[in-house]
């Protein structure tokens, strides 16, 4: 016979800051499970040990509703011009369909209901669990998990609580609880350093092909290493950063130049790819400038963050 | 240890008892913002260190195995040793020794002592997709793909419910766009 998994889950799966997250029930614990794709991190909470789970509402719900909205005016002004133009047919069912998308994501995230953000308390410190981020989920998993709780340790009495009147009767803040946060790895920043050479040396490339474009083999050479050569050190800047105490803003800096990478990647060599209309010495000139442009920018800002980080 | 009591995450203010397991969401009487409080009675019995027993082992008790002047008081649920309180280790609802618990972290035999698992499964099937996006990195990716689903197809995965299926969509994506990789490079170097 078949034996039931010791795990079950007890919210979907929710977006946190560094990935995503999910909730599950065991025995004798609650498993909070982080996803980053390639990893999952566990936390477990036995029942015995929590001692206080509380949640506030937030205004995550609002933000990500008014993110739609600029989403979707966008996606409408491209639309418009879409049309005015007489695009070929695939960019606007593609465009269509995005708005459809986003549409029903916008729909689904204001039914959840409210947001909130949920933090669950033992002697060793507080954690949010970010699995729990609508008020009515976090209503449901108490409901759920206090009889489990209550079995586990007893029903709570107020009075059993330290004596200290002084300080319950009045609202004084404490120091806030301490986060069980794992210590971070140091990175010496060595990946950042390549990708910034990197970043350099296509933009020298992009002002010579400004000036006098390549062509054959040469081009061809140069795009296929610059390729390999830009996602490897991405990859590895990436993998490096994670959980170090590399500064946030050269974290971000690095998602960043993910994206413009795979912007560039997409606009300038696999939309020309399906839709043959595009005038190539014109997009060609265009790649280069955002090149320019694009890679100016971070290579200064990599630079600057870079440059007393040992 | 001392007890830290549940406090308002906008202005880090200690809720008042009046706030403990309300039905419903109280303001902070701080900051206003609304909050609900659930709170359990291990917030007050917070857990103390081990009492070292000075109690001397009598006739016909049982003694601890790693200090064998002390009266045991519980067994070991990995090697089913007596254990005196110092020894004894807390997992949930087990008790186990601290060598038990050391082979049991090393060897990865202790699921519940794991903080991390990789996922070859979606390692594979992101080698396998990545190159469907950039269109270039087909004869790269895809046999490493293909590798490394072979290679972890038997290495622990995930704690939680799971199946095979990320592996098997990897190795078929992966082997399509080899196939389909090198039949282009071939129709280029014809051309």
């Amino acid at each position: 016979m078949k034996t039931p998994h010791p795990y079950t889950p007890l919210t979907r799966r929710a977006y946190g800051p560094a990935g995503r997250y999910r909730l599950y029930l065991a025995n004798d614990h609650l498993l909070h499970v982080h996803e980053e794709y390639f990893v999952e991190r566990y936390q477990r909470f036995y029942f015995s040990d929590i001692q206080a789970i509380s949640f506030q509402p937030t205004s995550t719900r609002e933000i990500i509703t008014l993110l739609h909205l600029v989403a979707l005016i966008g996606l409408a002004l491209l639309l418009a011009v879409l049309m005015i133009y007489k695009a070929p047919v695939p960019p606007v069912i593609f465009s269509w369909s995005l708005f459809g998308v986003l549409c029903l994501s916008a729909i689904a995230n204001h039914l959840r209901g409210p947001s909130c953000a949920c933090r669950l308390q033992t002697a060793v410190g507080a954690e949010q669990l970010y699995a729990v981020n609508r008020l009515r989920t976090a209503a449901r998993v108490l409901a759920r998990i206090r009889p489990l709780i209550e079995s586990a340790q007893g029903p709570f009495n107020p009075d059993e609580l330290p004596e200290s009147p002084a300080v319950l009767a009045s609202p004084v803040a404490q120091p806030p609880p301490v986060p069980m946060v794992r210590m971070p790895k140091h990175c010496r920043g060595r990946a950042h350093w390549a990708l910034t050479g990197l970043l350099a040396l296509d933009l020298l490339a992009c002002l010579a092909d400004l000036y006098k474009p390549m062509t054959g083999a040469v081009e061809t050479a140069y795009g296929f290493l610059m390729l390999f050569g830009m996602f490897g050190v991405l990859i590895a800047a990436l993998v490096t950063q994670a959980h170090s105490d590399l500064p946030n803003r050269l974290k971000r800096l690095t998602y960043v130049t993910a994206g413009f990478i795979l912007f560039a990647l997409i606009a300038f060599s696999v939309i020309p790819m399906i839709w043959n209309h595009v005038q190539q010495d014109e997009l060609r000139f265009w790649g280069n400038i955002y090149s320019v442009l694009g890679e100016t920018v971070l290579c200064l800002a990599f630079w600057r963050g870079l440059r007393g980080w040992r | 240890m001392n007890t830290v009591l549940p406090a308002c995450r906008a202005c880090n203010t200690q809720f008042p008892p009046s706030h403990y397991n309300a039905p419903d969401l109280l303001p902070c009487p701080q900051c206003g913002t609304p909050s609900r409080v659930a709170v359990f009675r291990a917030l007050a019995h917070p857990p103390v260190a081990a009492p070292v027993s000075s109690a001397t082992l009598g006739d016909g008790d049982a003694g601890c195995f790693y200090h064998p002047a002390k009266p045991a008081a519980t067994v070991c649920d990995g090697c089913g040793r007596f254990l005196c309180a110092l020894c004894d280790l807390e997992l949930g609802e087990q008790h186990y020794c601290p060598s038990c618990l050391e082979a049991g972290r090393r060897k990865r035999s202790l699921t519940r002592l794991e903080p991390r698992r990789v996922l070859y499964d979606n390692i594979a099937l992101g080698l396998a997709v990545v190159p469907v996006l950039t269109c270039f990195l087909f004869p790269l990716t895809s046999p490493v793909a293909v590798a490394v689903a072979i290679w972890g197809w038997r290495k622990p995965s995930s704690l939680l419910p799971r199946t095979k299926a990320r592996f098997i969509l990897a190795i078929l994506i992966a082997s399509a766009g080899l196939g389909l990789g090198i039949a282009y490079w071939i129709a280029i170097f014809n051309e």
